[in-house]
């Protein structure tokens, strides 16, 4: 007897099965059986903290709870290792397949499609003498169990009502295992002109009365549902106009004469003094240096860049600041002085330190394994959201960025960033006069920024390029094969990857396909409105559009409805929900190897018959760990990179630089140096590349197979329940 | 084994600027008279190009965005022309050669230099494009200290001019010492003058192209990109 996490949670479980379950127990000297996994996921929903969460925390303390009375009694007993299924749900049909044969079997569960498979397994036609299978549920009024043709009258309601069609009316109007499910649109309940199973046992008698006022228990997730309770924003109590026309910002030069540098001392407006530390780096306007305030930066203009203009807008910046108080403004790098040098004449500002590494460091795939190691696709997911509440603070404070770009966002980690750069913000009129190529949306490109007055829309162009790039790991949305500069890209308005039934083009080669064909369809339709020529008719989304699909996208990955892999391997696997849901026809196949479901699409069947393949009996999870194990060394993304261009091997004369620093070239034909092309570069081996090798992705768990040569499913079976 | 070059256009997706340096190894590059070099040229041209570009890799390294963005490839030239380095970001951790000069063959082919810098630009560029990896427009870097032994560079000259016409190439054209051929580098850049190298100052010239390349690798678009005052090594 088996009982799974939906059924711990039930508000009903303790009453019920302390007094219905646990006298039979003791009584035939049986135990609960739970399995490890369980318990691991009722660990896991005690541990939730997202809003919204406490009813399930409370429902899981009071499951765990449960199971260590159980235990107390004496009629508990957990089972099982770790398992490469991501849910016990399909950890259960691969149990109850394995034990089905040996002793009868009973889940308890609150899982429709569970109970359906569970129950659907006695049909199995491929295996002989399969002992009684049970499923009972817990209701109000205690322990039911739940016959095949109930299970799927309830299945085929709660399908219904995704569906949004009338429900069937009466339990046994679909025949089980059917091939296909129905395509939206056609009434639930129609006969099927299929022949029905022959079922191995008995059937089993109608569902008894009363089964409309069963209770379902928890509620199964719904794709893509929104979990969180999003939390009220509070508007900044600090803010600037937004004008409609922008002001003339004086160009007019105020010169100086003093050169300034490490040691130089610049005073700020109440006296107080910074020496210039250790230049930290140039921009296109100054330089940033350390001063002897620790947490102070200064940035100096270039006499070249030292206009009125920019002091007046310094002034108003420095004078009205920020709502320092608000929980978003952390980490915003407001200009807090300005500073004047030795004779009296002003070179720039102070702000506070940031700390951090710039976005565009982590836009390398190597450089952000190297950063950060451990991050998967959640952080990313955060660190999105994080952004977008930083852009959202701004905007309600009246202050448009501008400049979006990833050198202006400093990141510790995925919750803590830094924005720099703050002088060139777009605030009351005063614009926002430099832009990055790659994030100047189409209508901006070409335009003298000096003279533009940037609207939200325009920065919500900016805002989709960036979370584009952080979900990518720095791919542009517009980079494509055959494309040309960032600017043409932009103006083409070709947005290449495909979503949903329309097809992408031009889609660049890597990880970059799979990276988007698996966020959730919510995002993956945000980019291509904002992004599309297709689309241009329709609004970008907003900060706030933003904000939401990011909070459901990393719920989703959370829920693992989305894969949080930062490399997806293979475009997004659709469930059966998602095909009912979406009203593709589709079979759902048991691998062999995990006896997980997988889908597979009619029209994929039909080509794969069309084409003369075999259909697919793993799923694509499992097929791939028997990829990997094939391949020596486990397996390693194989991008098929275009472009005949292959290394020529270094030639010998050259061959013996490892010894020296830097190697030299000489021209072919010149005596003493044997006659070659020196095309190849040499690498000396001596430790000099700079980066280091890849830490190892976290792969998803691949099982391997003991040496003998036994299957996947009975070392996993066998590590389940020993000799039986 | 992946081949890391191009696995470096998928795994890094910074728009790329392309700069290739078209340098001169004739004899007259050792500064001996004798060997053709100008009077005004003291000490050993050669030699201090190469600390040029020594400075100029350092220079693109510390920056984080250039060190990404900046690919590099090196043809030298006399009478013939040779690929001494492929287009690579100097992130690869590549470190350029120190160039030796020709002392068998002798000559000045302008042309035939930059014929094959043209060349390696436009494969790069369809490397790019077959990899969806956006581009700012290359920069072609030419120093050369004599006149052209050949007539090549009369053709070469009118397609890189209408490249730079058609915004499709950024050129910069150096003469080294008194007797470079100034005219003959006009040919090549419609909108922007040779420039002469005040006598032998590669460091500094490199310096300053080092810095450009990490301005325009940091892409902003707005202000004019300035680049730094070049009076650090142009001869006026």
């Amino acid at each position: 007897m088996f009982i799974d996490t939906s059924s711990l949670m039930h508000p009903n479980a303790r009453q019920v099965i302390l007094t219905e379950l646990a006298p039979k127990l003791q009584s035939n000297g049986n135990k609960l059986i739970v399995l490890d996994r369980v318990v691991g996921e009722l660990e896991k929903h005690r541990a939730a903290i997202h809003p919204g969460a406490e009813e399930k925390v409370a429902a899981a303390t009071r499951g765990y709870e449960l199971l260590l009375e159980l235990t107390r009694l004496g009629l508990l007993e957990v089972k099982g290792a770790d398992a490469p299924q991501p849910f016990a749900d399909q950890l259960f049909k691969t149990v109850f397949t394995f034990h089905m044969t040996r002793h009868p079997l009973t889940l308890i569960t609150q899982d429709i499609s569970l109970m359906v498979d569970i129950l659907g397994l006695q049909e199995s036609k491929a295996i002989q003498y399969i002992k009684p299978i049970a499923v009972v549920t817990i209701t109000p009024q205690g322990l039911h169990p739940v016959s095949p043709e109930e299970a799927e009258f309830r299945y085929q309601r709660k399908m219904a009502r995704l569906r949004g069609t009338p429900p069937p009316s009466q339990p046994g109007a679909q025949p089980m295992g059917q091939p296909y499910g129905q395509p939206a649109g056609q009434p639930v309940g129609l006969p099927a002109a299929r022949p029905t199973a022959v079922p191995l046992r008995p059937p089993q008698p109608k569902a008894p009365q009363g089964w409309e006022t069963l209770t379902e228990g928890p509620q199964e997730p719904e794709p893509e549902q929104q979990a969180t309770v999003r939390q009220p924003f509070a508007p900044p109590m600090v803010v600037y106009q937004m004008p409609d026309r922008p002001r003339a910002m004086s160009e007019a030069l105020m010169p100086v004469t003093l050169d300034l540098e490490t040691g130089s001392v610049l005073t700020g407006s109440k006296g107080v003094q910074y020496r210039l530390g250790r230049c930290l780096g140039e921009g296109g306007e100054g330089e940033v240096y350390e001063t002897s305030n620790p947490k102070l930066v200064a940035k100096l203009y270039f006499p070249s860049h030292l206009t009125r203009g920019r002091l007046e807008k310094l002034l108003l910046m420095v004078q009205r600041g920020l709502d320092w108080k608000h929980p978003d403004a952390e980490g915003i790098c407001w200009p807090t002085d300005l500073l004047i040098d030795a004779q009296g004449k002003f070179r720039g500002y102070v702000m506070p330190k940031a700390k951090g590494k710039t976005l565009n460091t982590i836009f390398i795939r190597p450089e952000l394994e190297r950063h950060f190691p451990q991050w998967t696709r959640l952080d990313l997911g955060e660190l999105c959201v994080a952004v977008l509440k930083k852009i959202r603070f701004l905007h309600a404070s009246g202050v448009l960025i501008g400049d979006i770009n990833p050198r202006n966002f400093l990141i510790t980690s995925e919750k803590e960033i830094s924005l720099v750069d703050c002088d060139s913000y777009q605030v009351e009129g005063y614009p926002c006069p430099v832009g990055d190529v790659q994030f100047t949306p189409p209508e901006l490109q070409g335009l003298d920024f000096s003279k533009v007055l940037r609207r939200p829309e325009n920065e919500a162009f900016a805002v989709s390029t960036l979370l584009f790039m952080i979900l990518h790991v720095g791919k542009p949305p517009y980079a494509q094969v055959d494309g040309g500069t960032p600017a043409e890209n932009i103006r083409n308005m070709h947005f290449p990857y495909t979503v949903g039934d329309r097809k992408g083009s031009k889609i660049p080669p890597g990880p970059y396909r799979d990276i988007f064909s698996n966020l959730t369809r919510k995002v993956k339709d945000g980019f291509l409105q904002t992004f599309d020529k297709e689309h241009k008719d329709q609004p970008r989304l907003s900060v706030e559009e933003w904000l939401y699909l990011m909070e459901g996208y990393a719920h989703a990955i959370r829920q693992g409805w989305v894969s949080g892999d930062l490399f997806p391997e293979g475009a997004k696997q659709l469930t059966v929900e998602d095909c009912v849901r979406m009203g593709i026809p589709f079979r759902a196949i048991l691998c062999k190897d995990c006896g997980g479901d997988f889908v597979l699409l009619q029209k994929d069947e039909e080509r794969m018959i069309r084409e003369g393949r075999m259909l697919p009996d793993l799923c694509p999870d499992c097929r791939k760990a028997r990829v990997a194990r094939r391949q020596t060394g486990g397996g390693g993304t194989a991008y098929r990179v275009t472009g005949a261009h292959t290394r020529t091997a270094p030639s010998p004369a050259l061959g013996h630089q490892t010894a020296q620093p830097v190697p030299s070239w000489r021209p072919p034909g010149q005596a003493p140096a044997p006659q070659q092309r020196a095309t190849a570069p040499v690498r000396s081996t001596a430790g000099q590349r700079p980066m280091p090798p890849r830490t190892p992705q976290p792969q998803p768990p691949v099982v391997q197979t003991n040496p003998n040569g036994e299957g996947l499913l009975q070392s996993l079976l066998r590590s389940l329940f020993g000799k039986k | 084994m992946r081949d890391l070059h191009l696995s470096d256009l998928i795994d890094n997706p910074t728009p790329r600027v392309p700069v290739c340096l078209c340098l001169d190894i004739s004899p007259s590059m050792s500064g001996r008279k004798e060997w053709g070099a100008a009077p005004d040229i003291k000490g050993v041209p050669i030699d201090e190009m190469n600390t040029g570009v020594q400075l100029f890799y350092n220079i693109l390294r510390e920056d984080d965005q250039a060190r990404n963005s900046a690919e590099l490839a090196i043809v030298a030239f006399s009478g013939e022309a040779w690929k001494v380095r492929e287009f690579e970001t100097v992130s690869s951790g590549s470190v350029p050669p120190r160039l030796e000069l020709d002392t068998v063959k002798g000559g000045t082919s302008l042309g035939a230099g930059v014929d094959l810098a043209l060349q390696m630009l436009e494969e790069r560029k369809e490397q790019y494009k077959q990899n969806a990896v956006e581009y700012f427009q290359p920069w072609l870097v030419i120093m050369t200290d004599g006149v052209p032994t050949d007539q090549k560079h009369l053709e070469v000259s009118k397609r890189c001019a209408q490249l730079v016409s058609e915004d499709r190439l950024v050129i910069f054209p150096i003469g080294i010492g008194g007797h470079a051929d100034l005219s003959a580098l006009k040919l090549f850049s419609p909108r922007r003058d040779p420039a002469q190298l005040a006598t032998i100052k590669f460091p500094a010239f490199f310096e300053w192209l080092g810095k450009s390349v990490r301005r325009v690798s940091n892409s902003r678009v707005g202000t004019k990109v300035t680049l730094p005052n070049p009076n650090t090594w142009m001869e006026l």
